[in-house]
């Protein structure tokens, strides 16, 4: 998908350039070509540079006064005007643009706005012999045309983004699905318990009965101590999930310790406090809290232990998150582990926190303490 | 002298810990003694006297009254803010975190290790020792507010200080931690301005931990294997201080 992109925004425009160079030479039109370049480049910048390049091409414009420096500037104000209300719709609707949306609606824009002006100029000179008004009529047509197109890649993302939301949410009943199981499986287990002890009751009684004190302790031992081991305390743990209100929140959990069972890592979960605001996006919370659980089970992995801690609880102005997990060299620096996670190292690890700084350095109110002690490698997060 | 309090309702294992302390303490020759050993939390309440001994607390967390552990644990640190509070608690009601920052206990000790009762006191007792030694020494600790939470760290830990993308918002290198917290580089180094210097707007660092001045990239190497940028005025002052 990138190098697509990297295509429509590049490539495209240097074609458009090296057009430009062989059919015109014109300095003027070689220099704005390269601006748009970089432009398409730094899209981000788009509306900020822009007012600047009309300016210096108008001025360019007054001096040498050459058709080519004006159809460059009307390239770049078109270009412009389009990918704001586009950029400005996008984030009406979703509330956030990714810059690979960003990059997607800049380059696809960019090649509109170059056949939409070369077009212009062409037809009108193809059609000139048909009088004023049929040229204003095919004009409005092919505009129009143009028109439609941008409506089209308008509703193509927001389609893609239709797209992955049900997907998303189809993980998510999944995962709670997967987790309704486990407690109707835990609620059976702890039925069968008690019948069970009712009967080791009786037995019990029967042997003191007896008063045979040898065969009550083996019993005990046999039978008690036992029953005890085989109810899954893990799961039974999970129940501590009811108290996160929120469902998205709820079910990335559940979709990690899932995740962490199958790994053969032990989750400890601890949740004191109801959980449903968080002060901080929503999704952002996620990436955050994923990123620090898949490191989690992927460094506890290798360790002894093999045991994660995944911890919620609420201070007077705050609410804390924890995750801890054993580490396989104990005497590792922080700075390693750090790094480890910058690093290539492992699949997704590396982007991983570099996505966290990114997200944390854009939340004033959310502080990050990052230990280790004794051989437990922990992030908490503090949110305010 | 430390002092052992112990609050189980259970009996039968309440006689087995204090039995298990009692020789813990005999064995390893500790400086403590049981105090109080009870079913009933007002007993411990009662018999603290924290102004001229330190206790050490087994707390159960399921006590049967209207008091639970964790509510007599808080009581406790109010009376005996130094104390070292020890829970004991099932697997299932176990809540690690409010143990370790709510109350600050030491550890826990679960009841379904039955069998590891003598190790885990020991082990309990053990730190205890350790770090009330430490108490006595006196190193120099660095300790910053940053709204509700206090901050420590020994001078000897920390590597250096960093402003983040948020003004105001400062990320300590530690070895063994890294944490943010709100506050302003000027007022950091007024405060540390002997130990630590300031290399870079944006860098604030601990001269102890200095590895090795990069005059050509102007970076300056820590022990940990972190780097630092050096502005010039930076550069002036490492010059100033010999370390190139």
């Amino acid at each position: 998908m990138n190098i697509l992109l990297l295509f429509v925004g590049i490539f495209l425009p240097i074609i458009y350039l090296i057009r430009n160079i062989l059919d015109r030479r014109e300095i003027v039109t070689l220099s704005i070509s390269i601006f748009l370049i970089i432009e398409s480049l730094s899209i981000s910048n788009l509306e900020r540079i822009s007012p600047l390049l009309v300016l210096v091409g108008s001025s360019i414009y007054l001096v040498y006064k050459d058709k080519f420096t004006l159809k460059s500037i009307n390239i770049i104000f078109v270009a412009t005007f389009n990918y704001s209300i586009l950029y400005f719709s996008l984030y009406a609707i979703k509330k956030g643009v990714t810059l690979n949306e960003m990059v997607l609606l800049g380059s696809v824009n960019f090649l509109i706005t170059i056949i939409f002006v070369e077009g212009n100029e062409l037809l009108e000179e193809k059609v000139r012999f048909l009088g004023k008004y049929a040229i204003g009529i095919l004009l409005a047509i092919y505009d129009f045309y143009i028109g439609l197109g941008y409506i089209g890649i308008f509703f193509f993302i927001t389609y893609i983004k239709e797209c992955k939301k049900n997907n998303i949410q189809k993980k998510e009943i999944e995962g709670l699905r997967e987790y309704t199981k486990t407690l109707e499986k835990l609620n059976s287990e702890v039925r069968g318990f008690r019948h069970d002890y009712m009967n080791i009751l009786i037995a019990m009684n029967e042997h003191f009965k007896e008063d045979n004190l040898d065969k009550a302790r083996k019993f005990f031992k046999d039978n008690i101590w036992q029953l005890e081991k085989e109810i899954s305390l893990d799961d039974l743990r999970l129940g501590l999930l009811g108290k996160i209100k929120n469902p998205e929140i709820k079910s990335i959990l559940i979709n990690k310790i899932l995740n962490a069972k199958a790994a053969k890592v032990k989750v400890f979960i601890d949740i004191d406090c109801e959980v449903d605001y968080i002060n901080m996006r929503k999704g952002d919370f996620i990436r955050v809290i994923g990123i620090f659980i898949d490191n989690a089970i992927e460094g506890s992995a290798n360790s002894e232990e093999r045991q994660v801690l995944i911890g919620i609880f609420k201070e007077k102005d705050s609410l804390n998150v924890i995750i801890e997990n054993s580490i396989e060299n104990k005497e590792m620096s922080i700075n390693e582990i750090m790094r480890d996670g910058f690093s290539s190292k492992g699949k997704d690890r590396g982007i991983g926190l570099y996505t966290v700084n990114n997200i944390l350095g854009k939340n004033e109110n959310v502080i990050l303490d990052t230990m280790i002690n004794k051989g437990k490698f922990m992030q908490h997060l503090i949110i305010y | 002298m430390l002092k052992v309090f112990i609050c189980e309702d259970n009996e039968i294992y309440r006689k087995e810990v204090e039995k298990v302390i009692a020789k813990v303490i005999l064995i390893e020759n500790y400086d403590m003694e049981i105090k109080c050993s009870t079913y009933n939390s007002k007993d411990i309440l009662k018999n603290i006297n924290s102004r001229e001994e330190t206790g050490i607390y087994f707390l159960d967390v399921d006590l049967k009254e209207e008091m639970t552990g964790i509510e007599l644990g808080s009581k406790i640190r109010e009376l005996d803010p130094n104390g070292y509070i020890i829970f004991i608690t099932t697997y299932g009601e176990m809540s690690y975190l409010t143990f370790k920052y709510k109350v600050e206990a030491l550890d826990y000790i679960v009841k379904e290790e039955n069998l590891n009762l003598n190790k885990r006191i020991k082990n309990c007792l053990e730190e205890v020792i350790k770090r009330y030694s430490i108490k006595s020494e006196n190193n120099k600790v660095f300790t910053v507010k940053s709204k509700d939470r206090i901050i420590t760290m020994e001078y000897d830990e920390i590597v250096f200080f960093e402003t983040s993308q948020i003004i105001h918002k400062i990320r300590l290198h530690g070895l063994h931690r890294q944490v943010e917290f709100y506050s302003k580089m000027k007022e950091l180094e007024n405060e540390l301005e002997k130990d630590f210097i300031r290399i870079h707007t944006s860098f604030l660092v601990n001269k102890k931990m200095i590895k090795e001045v990069d005059k050509r990239n102007r970076i300056l190497k820590m022990i940990n294997g972190e780097v630092c940028l050096i502005s010039d005025s930076g550069m002036k002052k490492l010059k100033k201080s010999n370390f190139y």
